[in-house]
């Protein structure tokens, strides 16, 4: 299957209960159709993260399917989010999703398929 | 099935090809840069006369594969138009502004404040043999 307009990148890893480790996840998807970040469930085991709760998706066709989720640190392009992140099942894709896209503080750019900074972030409260 | 949180939608418009200045409002479409193309309900496509030209293979996300139709449309979002191939969407499907016509489209997807912004010029570069290996000389 080959890719024009989308694009990966390599993302790492780190538990948030056991920080040290980190494990290198290679050519996720940039994916802000997709709530969270999907993990080869073997990695985040790896790391000790806990499967703590599932959450129900929908995919393209439609099709609901459940996996578990837990919490992990999620590094890319040098800067780093906590986030709830997806067990993936042999077969499900790599994706890197909106929540930690948006945590990184990450702008998606199809043209040159990059990531590049959002900018100061929103911290709206006036006064009366 | 949850609710959106980091994900966001948008208003887009899509128009023939072939005939220039019909169009039809597709709302909530998913803003998706791991989908290289853009679904569109199959119903709203053939209302404007859009044709499909081939059939192209998918893998969604546990990474089973389905087939879909796909045509030619024009989508105008964020202030401006691209001419893209578009997918046949099914009922039940989901509909999607997916990365090739972003790409099109020149923006940039913010997922912090949910929307999409002008990526500013785009690259042109040709280097011509003179600069080759001659650095800073």
């Amino acid at each position: 299957m080959s890719e024009m307009g989308t694009f990966r990148v390599d993302i790492e890893i780190e538990n948030p209960v056991n920080p040290g480790a980190r494990r290198v996840v290679r050519n996720a998807l940039v994916d802000t159709g997709a709530e969270l970040t999907w993990l080869p469930a073997e990695i985040l085991e790896s790391l000790g993260i806990e499967r703590y709760t599932q959450w129900r998706f929908r995919q393209a066709d439609g099709t609901p399917l459940e996996r578990w989720t837990g919490s992990a640190f999620v590094y890319v392009n040098g800067r780093r989010t906590a986030d709830d992140v997806v067990f993936g099942e042999p077969g499900d894709l790599v994706l890197l999703g909106a929540r930690s896209l948006e945590g990184l503080n990450l702008r998606v750019e199809p043209a040159n398929k990059r990531l590049v900074d959002a900018g100061p972030a929103p911290a709206a409260g006036a006064a009366a | 099935m949850v609710d959106d949180m980091g994900t966001f939608r948008t208003t887009i418009l899509v128009e023939s090809a072939e005939h220039r200045g019909e169009t039809r409002t597709v709302e909530n479409a998913l803003v998706d840069t791991g989908s290289e193309y853009t679904w569109i309900p199959r119903d709203v496509l053939d209302d404007l006369g859009i044709r499909p030209e081939r059939t192209q293979r998918f893998i969604v996300a546990d990474g089973r594969q389905l087939e879909r139709p796909i045509g030619v449309a024009i989508v105008h979002a964020a202030g401006t138009l691209a001419p893209d191939f578009v997918v046949f969407a099914e009922p039940g499907d989901m509909v999607l502004i997916g990365a090739r016509t972003l790409e099109g489209l020149n923006v940039r997807v913010d997922a912090q404040r949910k929307q999409l912004v002008p990526a500013g010029p785009i690259l042109a570069g040709a280097t011509g043999a003179q600069d080759r290996g001659l650095g800073f000389r």
